[in-house]
């Protein structure tokens, strides 16, 4: 009983591990940190997984649990990913162009709070608005107002820093 | 570069460092295999281990006291131990028992919100109970060596010792928790046990915890 269990969650777990990486990325500074920050999700992900009903979304429960733990994860080390690499230089050194671009999104990332992380990643992740009220406990018109304030962040961001390169 | 943008690059370079991910989980994965213990396992192993201390220290204040009533109405400089106990095992007792009561409820696949304002809410409880502990129970120090002693040979030694010696204890703690106080805020800078016990006493930890628990709530409410 319990290892058929264990089956189905491992074969889930499976098809759904690029969550886990990408929260994992989004929270966990160094690869060490990632690496714990995972198997801290994996551990709530199986403690939780005797509630899980079938038939509803994996992924946006997965969602939940990854979130939640990485969030209490992060206030409880206090990581922060500023000036955050995606992983070690080795994995990065052949990095096609489209890095630079996900450099300035860790950056903008990095000065973020937690609860905002999340709702950029599932964003990213092109949950709908209603997906990611739901995996949030907010409204779709919340998510949708707090996305229009992420693009204004982001393009004063992108002005100062244009203005602080030619000053 | 607009959110749409970064979304597509996201995409492009998720799906290289996803697979470059999956080995170093599956690594780690085998070296933390035997790690059964998780942050969330110490969040409701720490209050029930308060409950238990502080609920003996309170049954051994009710006990000392109903035992030695006459002879702590002769002399009751020996009472002060135990009446000092109370309000500490008290308050050690709600917030334990606060704690458990929202950890009952606590869901990790709960929406992120909701989750995130119960675990917020413990936090600031422990913050609370780890501040009375270093202002309460300092100067209380000697009780614990005590109750300790009496555990294991069955002898008040309360009640053995004379009340200069109560009172000289008490002093000391007290001295010892000023002086507490004053290395925190001197030496807070530098060292992270200092630190540590400087963000508590000076009440950075507890304004941190209501710091996350309103950054919480107004991400529900700002619409």
């Amino acid at each position: 009983m319990i290892a058929g269990r264990q089956g189905r969650f491992e074969a889930l777990l499976e098809s759904h591990a690029g969550v886990l990486f990408k929260v994992v990325r989004m929270f966990g500074r160094r690869p060490e940190d990632q690496q714990d920050l995972a198997q801290e999700i994996r551990l709530q992900l199986w403690r939780a997984f005797g509630k899980y009903e079938e038939g509803r979304s994996f992924s946006t429960w997965m969602y939940r649990v990854a979130l939640n733990t990485a969030i209490s994860w992060q206030r409880q080390t206090g990581a922060r990913i500023r000036d955050l690499v995606p992983l070690d230089d080795a994995t990065t050194s052949s990095a096609p162009p489209a890095d630079v671009e996900v450099q300035a999104l860790y950056q903008l990332v990095g000065g973020l709070d937690p609860m905002n992380r999340a709702l950029l990643l599932l964003y990213l992740e092109d949950l709908s608005h209603a997906e990611i009220g739901e995996v949030l406990g907010i409204t779709a018109i919340n998510v949708a107002t707090k996305l229009s304030r992420l693009r204004q962040r982001l393009r004063q961001e992108a002005s100062e820093e244009g203005n602080t390169e030619w000053n | 570069m607009e959110l749409e943008e970064m979304k597509a690059n996201w995409k492009a370079v998720n799906q290289r460092l996803d697979q470059v991910q999956a080995v170093q989980v599956a690594l780690a994965n085998r070296e933390l295999k035997g790690r059964g213990r998780s942050a969330a396992n110490r969040l409701r192993v720490e209050p029930i281990y308060e409950l238990v201390l502080a609920g003996g220290a309170v049954l051994w204040a009710g006990n000392f006291l109903a035992s030695n009533f006459a002879k702590v109405q002769q002399w009751p400089v020996a009472a002060i131990p135990a009446l000092a106990l109370y309000p500490l095992a008290i308050l050690t007792i709600w917030c334990s028992v606060s704690q458990l009561g929202i950890l009952s409820d606590l869901d990790f696949a709960a929406p992120i919100l909701d989750t995130q304002t119960k675990l917020g809410t413990i936090k600031k409880i422990r913050v609370l109970s780890t501040q009375a502990m270093l202002l309460l129970g300092v100067p209380l120090w000697f009780l614990f060596p005590i109750l300790l002693g009496q555990a294991l040979v069955r002898f008040e030694i309360v009640l053995a010792v004379s009340p200069q010696w109560i009172l000289g204890n008490l002093v000391f703690g007290g001295l010892f928790s000023a002086a507490m106080v004053w290395a925190a805020r001197r030496f807070g800078e530098g060292s992270g046990f200092f630190r540590r016990i400087n963000a508590i006493l000076a009440g950075d930890a507890i304004a941190n915890a209501e710091r996350e628990l309103r950054e919480v709530a107004e991400f529900g409410n700002d619409a």
